[in-house]
């Protein structure tokens, strides 16, 4: 494909996250959305109503092979990526999907050992990275304001409108994106201990995880999926270094310092979402989605390394099963245990 | 097009919506869900002359208006759809089933009310064009508001940038006609993308008032401040400025100043508390309206 080509875009899974992504590549000059299937029909003639000039299709197969399409968004059930990933990988198709990478490790390593060696695109829907506090607060990490950090606790809380199991898709997404931030802003994780009421991703569960990262940082976690007061997913993240602390969420930063230290003064300060420059040049449902979008567009014009990788969601996904393995044997697991 | 007042009142604190922090929106959620706190802030600003009401078919604000004596005469600016409660329902029922959901739950005093056989016709949508699809979505959310004196309707920011990046003409065209002459009242477009959709809507030659992010930090003014305020300059379209505020990070007299100079037609304000609204609203009333 040349810089100048168009990128043609094909959905797979028109929910809310297709929905999203259709709509964020069609507002992008660099991409075409072409086609999108999905297996209700009902759905499809709602969706015809408002995109016209949009190919349809139920079926996959045939959206593959009547629309000229070079890359995929992902957006239908965990357990359907791996053999989606199996049959586009062939067609040398980009593929971007949506978090988590699947719906296990053991599938998630397949579709990390197909995508191998290939030169397309493969990216996840991570979208911490594009959120500017947490740029800023991975900044402020790794340049060392807060001096010797020797623990975080992170914590997840979230009031599901009412328990049913059908929350564990999204309840498995949001884990996998809470775990993701915890990756992207320390590192590796060598070995966790995990204790909760059920598996990490079971509705009724309250878990608690210690995570010991290759960095020799310590943290504590834990995720409640039926706490009131949350009608959206809450993160929070605060740091304790031996020069200050940092709290951090989606809505500020709150540095307090031990002595003046970066730039920063002594004492607090808060660092707000309005304070800090935003690059995004579209804003729909949330800050992050339409950069991780556009980041992984723009990888497939220049056909370099996306922000996100398959290999990054593999290792939330090992983490995960490391966790399941812990609650269930009641021990500390090395992740390389893992395999 | 209809007269729209200087100064509109808020309600997103009253939804739990909030942007300063998380610990916030925890407050709000709690102390707005008992109807006796909302009121008496919506009568102070009616006290002070604020007449005009911005709000969604929100469950407790709805009930705070049956309960507040001067509700009739209040300007209602209804939101529409009620995207927050949508967003959180179609995560378990998709986007479809939770429309179908919606329209069972409706009971018989509100269908009466609606004029309409919701749920029949609310399931026959799907099979129909783009027209009849709004019109019955559009009437299902605006029975809620059918007591109350409506004098606009303002498309839901995601939904509006949503059509947007669809690209569809139609669906604006269908919305603007749906409001003016199914409900006689002024259509206003929300966005958070008003630097994309100015120059959209000029294209297609579709004006309506604009309700858009305009505040000293630059805060959701996409795509970028800059390209706003030279967009805004330079329109002869209605501007509604909204998170003035910059979502909470200023106060009046550091947000208000920069506004005032601007080509804004009106400006909504939310508030937090009773004394928020004294102070907020007082000095917005010495600033935009020079009392």
């Amino acid at each position: 494909m040349s810089p100048q080509e168009k990128i043609k875009v094909g959905i797979i899974g028109f929910g809310k996250r297709g929905i999203l992504h259709a709509s964020l590549v069609n507002i992008n000059p660099e991409a075409e959305w072409k086609a999108a299937c999905n297996p209700d029909e009902q759905s499809l003639t709602l969706m015809k109503n408002f995109y016209p000039n949009i190919s349809f299709f139920s079926d996959k197969n045939e959206m593959l092979e009547k629309v000229n399409l070079n890359t995929i968004f992902i957006c239908s059930p965990d357990n359907t990526h791996l053999p989606l990933v199996n049959q586009l990988i062939k067609k040398d198709m980009n593929i971007f999907v949506e978090n988590p990478l699947a719906e296990s490790f053991a599938s998630s390593k397949q579709m990390v050992n197909l995508a191998l060696d290939r030169k397309n695109i493969f990216s996840l829907g991570y979208y911490s990275p594009f959120k500017v506090l947490f740029q800023q607060a991975k900044i402020l990490f790794e340049n060392g304001i807060l001096n010797e950090v020797k623990r975080y606790r992170a914590s997840l809380h979230y009031t599901l409108p009412q328990s049913s199991h059908s929350y564990e898709r999204i309840i498995m997404n949001r884990t996998s994106s809470f775990l993701y931030l915890i990756y992207w802003l320390f590192g590796p994780v060598k070995s966790l201990y995990a204790k909760a009421s059920g598996r990490l991703t079971a509705v009724e569960s309250v878990d608690s995880l210690v995570l010991d990262h290759s960095s020799g940082l310590m943290g504590l976690a834990d995720l409640s999926w039926n706490r009131p007061g949350y009608p959206r997913p809450t993160v929070k993240i605060s740091l304790e270094g031996t020069g200050g602390t940092l709290d951090i969420s989606e809505d500020s930063l709150k540095l307090y310092l031990y002595k003046k230290r970066g730039g920063y003064d002594m004492g607090w300060t808060t660092i707000h979402r309005a304070d800090l420059p935003s690059p995004s040049k579209f804003y729909l449902c949330e800050e992050g989605y339409y950069e991780g979008n556009s980041s992984f567009l723009k990888s497939c014009t220049g056909k370099k390394k996306s922000t996100v990788s398959w290999e990054d969601g593999l290792e939330i996904m090992r983490m995960i099963e490391a966790a399941d393995l812990s609650i269930d044997s009641n021990r500390e697991v090395l992740l390389n245990e893992v395999k | 097009m209809e007269k729209i007042d200087r100064i509109i009142l808020g309600s997103n604190s009253f939804e739990g919506v909030g942007y300063l922090s998380r610990a916030q929106t925890r407050h709000y959620l709690e102390f707005f869900s008992k109807r006796e706190n909302i009121i008496p802030i919506i009568e102070a600003s009616f006290n002070l002359g604020i007449k005009s009401f911005m709000c969604s078919n929100n469950s407790n604000i709805l009930s705070a208006l049956e309960d507040f004596k001067n509700s009739s005469d209040l300007s209602i600016l209804a939101v529409i759809p009620n995207a927050y409660e949508y967003a959180r329902e179609s995560t378990e029922k998709g986007v479809l089933g939770t429309i179908l959901s919606r329209a069972k739950e409706i009971d018989l005093y509100r269908k009466v009310r609606m004029g309409l056989r919701a749920l029949r016709k609310i399931q026959g949508i799907i099979t129909k064009d783009l027209l009849t699809l709004l019109t019955n979505l559009m009437d299902f959310e605006m029975a809620s508001f059918h007591p109350y004196n409506v004098t606009g309707v303002i498309l839901h920011g995601q939904v509006t940038d949503l059509a947007l990046s669809s690209d569809n003409r139609e669906i604006f065209d269908v919305y603007q006609d749906i409001v003016r002459e199914r409900y006689k009242v002024q259509p206003i477009l929300a966005t958070h993308n008003f630097g994309t959709l100015l120059p959209k809507l000029m294209e297609w030659k579709i004006n309506m008032p604009i309700l858009a992010s305009f505040n000293k930090k630059g805060f959701i003014m996409k795509p970028s401040q800059k390209e706003c305020e030279q967009l805004l300059e330079k329109t002869d379209y209605y501007i509604i400025a909204k998170k003035v505020l910059a979502g909470g990070r200023l106060n009046p007299e550091e947000a208000f100043p920069y506004l005032s100079d601007k080509n804004i037609g009106s400006f909504v304000l939310g508030v937090g508390s009773l004394s928020e609204a004294y102070h907020t609203l007082s000095i917005a009333k010495s600033t935009f309206l020079n009392l």
